[in-house]
C-alpha cells in the first residue's frame, strides 16, 4: 500500500453554531465543568470562506 | 341617665376612624400584593413564551433565524427573569443546535478540522452540513 495521507475530515459549522458553542463553554467554565471536546472544537473554529458547495441536506 | 366615661367617648371618637383607616390600609396592601403576584406570573409566562420562541429559532437550519435565536437566548440569560432551572432550558436549546456537528466531530475522531463558514449560504437555499472534502 502506498502511504497516501488520509484527508482530514472537515466539519463546516455556521457562525450561529460557533456562538452557541461559545456560550456553552462560558457557562461550563462558570460552573467549573468540563465541556465536551467536540463543543470546544466548534467554539474554537477558525472562520473560513466556504464555497457554496455541493452538498445539500439529504442530497 | 347613664353617662359614659371620658376615655370611652374619646376612644370611640378617635378609635373608630383609626380602626377604619387601618382596615383600609391592610385591605389595600393585600390587594396590591395580589396585583404584584399576578403581574409577576404574567411576566413569567411571557418570558417562557419568549424562551420557547428563541429556542425554536436557535435550532433552526436557517442561519439568520439561528442567529436571532442565539441573541434572544443571550438576552434572556442576561435578564434576571429566569431561575437556574429555566437557564437549563437555554443550554438544552444550544446543545440541540449543535447536535449535528457534534455527532460529525465525534465520528471523525481526532483527525478533524472544524471551520466556521464566513459565507452565508442560506441565501442560496443551501444548508451547511459537515462535509468530508479535503482540507
Amino acid at each position: 500500500m502506498r502511504g497516501y495521507p488520509m484527508p482530514k475530515t472537515r466539519v463546516v459549522v455556521t457562525d450561529a453554531q460557533v456562538d452557541a458553542a461559545r456560550m456553552i463553554v462560558e457557562h461550563d467554565k462558570d460552573l467549573g465543568r468540563e465541556t465536551s471536546e467536540a463543543i470546544r472544537k466548534i467554539a474554537e473554529a477558525a472562520p473560513t470562506a466556504v464555497k457554496p458547495s455541493a452538498r445539500k441536506r439529504g442530497g | 341617665m347613664t353617662s359614659l366615661p371620658d376615655w370611652a367617648i374619646w376612644g370611640v371618637a378617635l378609635g373608630s376612624p383609626l380602626l377604619n383607616a387601618v382596615v383600609t390600609a391592610v385591605g389595600q396592601r393585600v390587594s396590591r400584593r395580589g396585583d404584584r403576584e399576578l403581574e409577576t406570573r404574567s411576566r413569567r409566562e411571557e418570558v417562557m413564551r419568549t424562551l420557547r420562541w428563541a429556542a425554536e429559532l436557535a435550532v433552526s437550519d436557517e442561519v439568520h433565524k439561528a442567529r436571532l435565536g442565539n441573541q434572544e437566548l443571550k438576552a434572556l440569560l442576561r435578564s434576571n427573569m429566569l431561575n437556574s432551572a429555566d437557564r437549563d432550558f437555554i443550554f438544552a436549546a444550544l446543545d440541540a443546535s449543535l447536535e449535528e456537528p457534534v455527532q460529525a466531530i465525534e465520528l471523525a475522531g481526532d483527525d478533524v478540522e472544524v471551520v466556521a463558514s464566513t459565507t452565508d449560504l442560506s441565501d442560496t437555499g443551501e444548508v451547511l452540513i459537515p462535509s468530508e472534502e479535503e482540507s
